[in-house]
């Protein structure tokens, strides 16, 4: 009998291997879709992603397409820290893609046709665009033949800036315009139901450019230790906590450290830099080092959680926040009846809470841009940030990813620019409840963009004129800032 | 009678062959002597490098506004050179100094250099921010500041290369010499003197100098012939 339970749990763990997704594996069906650049026509291979339209298109095939126009690179394989990294060499074009044949094409088509189902993996890594690195979800396909990857067509298109549109299940390119969003309706093309809420504004001014579901209550996971953050600072800046200080982890924090919710491993007593805990909590989204700080500045959880939700109320956060810890992770209540409790608020809270942070703090981007760093308390733990806007917004300053299975994917971002009288704002996005991290990057990536737009055609506009001369700028940074101005009166 | 002519011939013919032997042995060691430091006279030139004094201002200048790794000076600046003359003449006096219209290249050179790496981080910025304008860079420059990039960086940008005064300090040479086959003794305006060996091959000349070897080309444009000493260079 035991020898029979035995194979049967063998035969299940072999059966599960082959069942459990890993990594975003799952089907994709092979398509070839027309795709027009400048007029002319081209074929270039599609997979659609685990459904219908969810279209990653060949970088081999797009280079083919692009070969003509200003918009042309070419495709490289390389590595960077140790990982895959693609670059799209502008200005060049691949020789086989020169030589390619349209006959191979009409071939390849027969065979979609009759085997249109294929299972690759889709992973993230990293593709220079501009000299700009990204890191998106894509699907590297290599044969005997050729080597390619296909990429999420909304990611390319935002990537490169280049007018992009689909209609009669086409693929239009206008290789000299760039991406507009004045032509997209952004609630009619289902971005925003890529999440429970969103929200991106302007936090400097208060402006929000769009948000759908804003006053719904969500779960916020780690998006929590911003506002960690916020209590902490203040007591370092009104001498409660000073930035020479070290931390101690209580047991409780060693414990967490060592659950599937630890991100870096510490033992009970162990001391630490305040300023390393710190990074620890906001880059790498490190629980115990919330909990650590937490007690660092109250001697409890539980009187620390007290601050956070005084402080709610005293920068206005509406009624629906609550605070149960300071790290985001679910609580259970100790009763017969048990409960599971997350932290929440509404993403109109979030937006004000950043606005606030950013407002008052904005040194908290010198630790939420960092992408990768090594924390010396942590024995050179490398510490990588978890917000991917990081790579594929350039100019993102932060500032914070969230995950639970109830929150599911979270992200709270900014970007930093300027208005034409030099004042700096932060465009700022809000995503709860995204399916999955790479749903969570695009619909931010998507809203971020379509803020920054917004800013630059609408939101300078009601910088008034101050109708003095302008002053030559005497040093590179007053030069490049004026010119940037300059070019944002003067955009199309 | 006969053996007597025969004897005198005899003498006569080995008095004649050393006189001969001498004569030769004397224009040889005068050729070896004063030949040689009658190669020294005429024109001389060398290319002084400025470039990590470039690099380094062109850097100084960019830091605040750039990345770490964000520009690579080198991939804009090549080599800058400042070309110095040496004047050599037989009467005996040595003057080097800088050719103003090589500094004035390798100023525009250097500048040239730091207008390519400023319009790079200005396209750079205005992509980061997601700008479409159909002005170009040169326009948007001169819309914000009146002036043209190259003028405005000669105005209100960092001096890049040393000045020619520095340069004169450093290489320049006013003084007198007396040379012979090997050696060099430079007399200095200042009054202090050098012993440097040197040495002449296919048209370079090489002084061993107390501050290191320095390295001579003939200047092809200019006569051998030695100048007058008190000429401007």
């Amino acid at each position: 009998m035991k020898k029979f339970i035995a194979v049967c749990l063998i035969f299940t763990l072999i059966l599960g291997l082959f069942v459990i997704p890993v990594d975003s594996y799952a089907s994709q069906t092979k398509e070839t879709v027309k795709v027009n650049v400048d007029g002319t026509e081209y074929d270039v291979k599609v997979l659609n992603h685990d459904y219908e339209n969810n279209m990653y298109i060949s970088l081999n095939d797009m280079a083919y397409a692009l070969k003509d126009t200003k918009r042309a690179y070419e495709v490289e394989w390389t590595t960077k820290d140790g990982q895959t990294c693609i670059v799209l060499k502008e200005g060049s074009v691949s020789k086989e893609d020169q030589d390619e044949d349209t006959s191979d094409k009409e071939d390849e088509k027969e065979d979609d046709d009759q085997d249109n189902k294929v299972n690759y993996t889709r992973k993230r890594f990293l593709i220079n665009i501009g000299g700009n690195d990204y890191s998106f979800y894509m699907i590297p396909v290599s044969d005997k033949d050729n080597k390619d990857c296909y990429v999420n067509l909304g990611e390319f298109a935002l990537a490169t800036n280049m007018d992009v549109s689909c209609y009669d299940n086409k693929v239009y390119i206008n290789s000299k315009g760039q991406f507009d969003f004045n032509k997209y309706d952004l609630l009619g093309s289902g971005i925003p139901y890529m999440a429970d809420s969103c929200l991106v504004g302007d936090a400097t001014t208060g402006v929000i450019y769009y948000s759908e579901n804003a006053d719904e209550i969500v779960s916020i996971a780690s998006t929590t230790k911003l506002m960690t953050y916020l209590i902490i600072r203040e007591a370092i800046l009104d001498g409660r906590l000073s930035e020479s200080d070290t931390v101690t982890f209580s047991e409780e924090a060693s414990e967490i450290s060592k659950s599937s919710n630890g991100v870096i491993r510490v033992e009970p007593g162990q001391t630490a830099y305040i300023t390393d805990v710190i990074k620890g909590m906001l880059i790498c989204s490190s629980n115990e080092c919330s909990l650590a700080l937490a007690e660092k500045l109250c001697g409890s959880e539980e009187a620390f959680v007290e601050l956070m939700n005084q402080k709610a109320v005293s920068i206005g956060l509406s009624g629906d926040v609550k605070f149960y810890n300071p790290h985001g992770l679910p609580v259970y209540e100790d009763d017969v009846l048990t409960t599971k409790k997350q932290n929440h608020l509404t993403a109109n809270d979030m937006f004000k809470l950043a606005s606030y942070i950013l407002d008052k703090h904005p040194e908290i981007t010198d630790i939420t841009s960092i992408k990768k760093t090594k924390l010396e308390s942590f024995s050179n733990f490398e510490a990588v940030n978890t917000n991917i806007l990081l790579y594929n917004v350039p100019g993102c300053v932060g500032l914070k990813t969230g995950t639970t299975d109830k929150a599911q994917s979270c992200l709270v971002s900014a970007y930093e620019t300027e208005d034409n009288a030099g004042n700096t704002h932060y465009i700022v996005t809000v995503v709860y409840g995204a399916e999955n991290s790479q749903t969570q990057s695009y619909t931010s990536l998507v809203l971020m963009r379509y803020g920054i737009q917004r800013f630059n055609t609408i939101t300078l506009g009601l910088v008034p004129d101050s109708g003095k001369p302008q002053e030559i700028p005497d040093d590179l940074e007053g030069l490049i800032g004026a010119v940037v101005n300059t070019a944002r009166r003067n955009a199309k | 009678m006969r053996s007597r002519k025969k004897k005198r011939s005899a003498i006569l013919v080995i008095v004649l062959l050393i006189i001969l032997i001498i004569g030769m042995a004397t224009a040889g060691v005068l050729l070896c002597l004063y030949g040689k430091s009658q190669m020294l006279t005429g024109e001389w030139e060398r290319k002084i490098d400025v470039t990590d004094t470039v690099r380094e201002n062109i850097r100084g200048y960019i830091a605040e506004s750039t990345l770490i790794d964000e520009i690579n000076i080198d991939d804009y600046l090549g080599t800058i050179e400042v070309e110095s003359n040496l004047v050599i003449t037989k009467e005996g006096s040595m003057k080097e100094g800088i050719s103003y219209e090589s500094y004035y290249d390798a100023n525009e050179k250097a500048y040239d250099a730091l207008e390519n790496i400023v319009t790079y981080l200005l396209e750079s910025r205005i992509k980061s921010n997601y700008i479409e304008t159909d002005m170009t860079t040169d326009e948007l420059i001169k819309e914000t500041v009146g002036t043209d990039l190259e003028q405005y960086l000669k105005a209100h940008g960092p001096v890049l290369m040393p000045t020619i005064e520095e340069l004169e300090t450093l290489y320049g040479t006013d003084a007198s010499y007396i040379a012979d086959r090997e050696k060099i003794t430079i007399s200095n305006t200042g009054g202090d003197e050098e012993n440097c060996d040197y040495a002449i091959t296919n048209g370079m000349l090489v002084i061993d100098r107390k501050d290191g070897g320095v390295i001579y080309h003939k200047n092809e444009n200019k006569q051998q012939e030695a100048v007058e000493g008190d000429e401007d260079i």
